[in-house]
């Protein structure tokens, strides 16, 4: 999808109206962001945004997330057993610390190809 | 308001008038009615406005139009957006309101915050067309390799094949530097984007600020004139209304201008007023009927 982001009172306004005029590609609506569905119709309004605020219009294009398939099972682990971790006030630098869940700069160290 | 009281015998009228010209007729007075110069040629209602607020138009010369001007300079049935005018007729009475100091403050921040520019279309482009480019040359390489294979199998002479697929390989060693640099270039101005970025979200919260802050001050201002403003809207001519947001436009204006009494002529499309004269005393405005 097209992750829309405005900058402008201006750039708002207009993604506003928008969303408000093409329901059908707009997948969800933040205060001055969107989702705009995957399409060459989410695509021109991105760009139709753009070129009339090219400054103040971020486009990004997302994609769902499986933690299945795009991080490792030490991530999911990690993130699992934190969640259930005894002491909620516990950081996660601490928490990791000792075993075998990766420590907060090899997360941080590490991007999420796209094949993986 | 300059106005001297009417009435008073002999006395020199120095309240504010008007001079009109619009081809060969030409008007001068407190209260102009076109519409009974059948010499006049015919104008829109809103072009004699917008030359009352033009003080570069020639064709009315008058005093110099405030701001409630623009709501109220033509008498017609627009639709009015009450609480500004409400607001813009406070101001020219002379209200000021409490926060005026908190908007200027946030508006010295504004003008001094000038966040950097984020177009990044230009290295989006050169991305693309690098891409465009390595997969040109990639092409052209696998062409010359199939050349240079057939020639072998059929025993011919490869050294100009050769020669091509070399070059070929060397342009599309080339396409690929100038791909990679353009992602570079691309990432470096993504990173520096995020900060301009972070920037703008802070302009953007102080105009919202601003917004938010101006629309207290008209709420405020509107409150403190909206009593006096229902005064006169009772007394309006053929009009029954008895609040102002519930008045129609016509008499909404009317009531504005009269609890105001502005320098520079209103201009009435509608009529409530026996004549012009009867008008421009009832507005205590100069007035240009159409």
């Amino acid at each position: 999808m097209l992750l829309v982001v405005t900058y402008s009172r201006g750039a708002r306004r207009d993604l506003r109206n928008v969303c408000r005029a093409h329901e059908e590609t707009v997948v969800r609506r933040f205060g001055r962001a969107a989702l705009f569905a995957a399409t060459d119709h989410g695509a021109f309004l991105a760009c139709r945004l753009r070129e009339k605020h090219p400054d103040d219009v971020q486009v990004e294009r997302t994609r769902p997330f499986n933690e299945f398939t795009d991080t490792d099972a030490a991530v999911r682990e990690a993130a699992a057993a934190y969640e259930a971790r005894d002491e909620p006030s516990t950081p996660y630098r601490r928490f990791a610390a000792g075993t075998d869940h990766p420590d907060p700069a090899a997360l941080k160290a590490r991007d999420l190809d796209d094949d993986r | 308001m300059t106005s001297t009281a009417p009435g008073l015998p002999d006395a020199p009228d120095a309240r504010p008038r008007v001079r009109v010209r619009l081809g060969d007729c030409s008007v001068r007075g407190r209260a102009v009615d076109l519409a009974a110069r059948s010499e006049a040629p015919a104008i829109a209602p809103a072009a004699i406005a917008a030359a009352v607020r033009d003080p570069d138009d020639d064709r009315v010369r008058c005093a110099s139009p405030g701001p409630l001007h623009e709501h109220v300079g033509l008498v017609d049935g627009r639709a009015l957006p009450r609480r500004r005018a409400l607001a813009a007729a406070a101001r020219a009475l002379g209200r000021r309101a409490s926060n005026r100091d908190r908007i200027g403050a946030l508006e010295d921040r504004l003008d001094d915050h000038d966040p950097p520019a984020v177009d990044l279309r230009a290295a989006r482009e050169r991305v693309a067309e690098a891409g465009a480019d390595v997969d040109r040359q990639r092409e052209r390489v696998a062409t010359c390799q199939g050349r240079v294979q057939a020639l072998r199998e059929a025993g011919a002479d490869t050294s100009d094949a050769v020669a091509d697929l070399e070059a070929a390989a060397s342009a599309l060693s080339e396409a690929e530097t100038e791909h990679a640099a353009a992602e570079q270039a691309l990432a470096r101005e993504r990173q520096r984007a995020r900060e301009a970025r972070d920037a703008r979200e802070h302009r953007l919260e102080l105009e919202d600020r601003l917004a938010n802050a101006r629309r207290e001050a008209r709420a405020e201002l509107a409150a403190r004139v909206r009593e006096r403003v229902d005064a006169a809207l009772v007394a309006t001519p053929d009009s029954s209304a008895t609040t102002f947001d519930r008045a129609d436009p016509v008499t909404a204006r009317l009531a504005l201008v009269r609890v105001v009494s502005l320098d520079a002529p209103v201009v009435l499309a509608a009529r409530r007023f026996p004549d012009v004269g009867a008008a421009s005393d009832w507005l205590d405005a100069p007035v240009i009927r159409v």
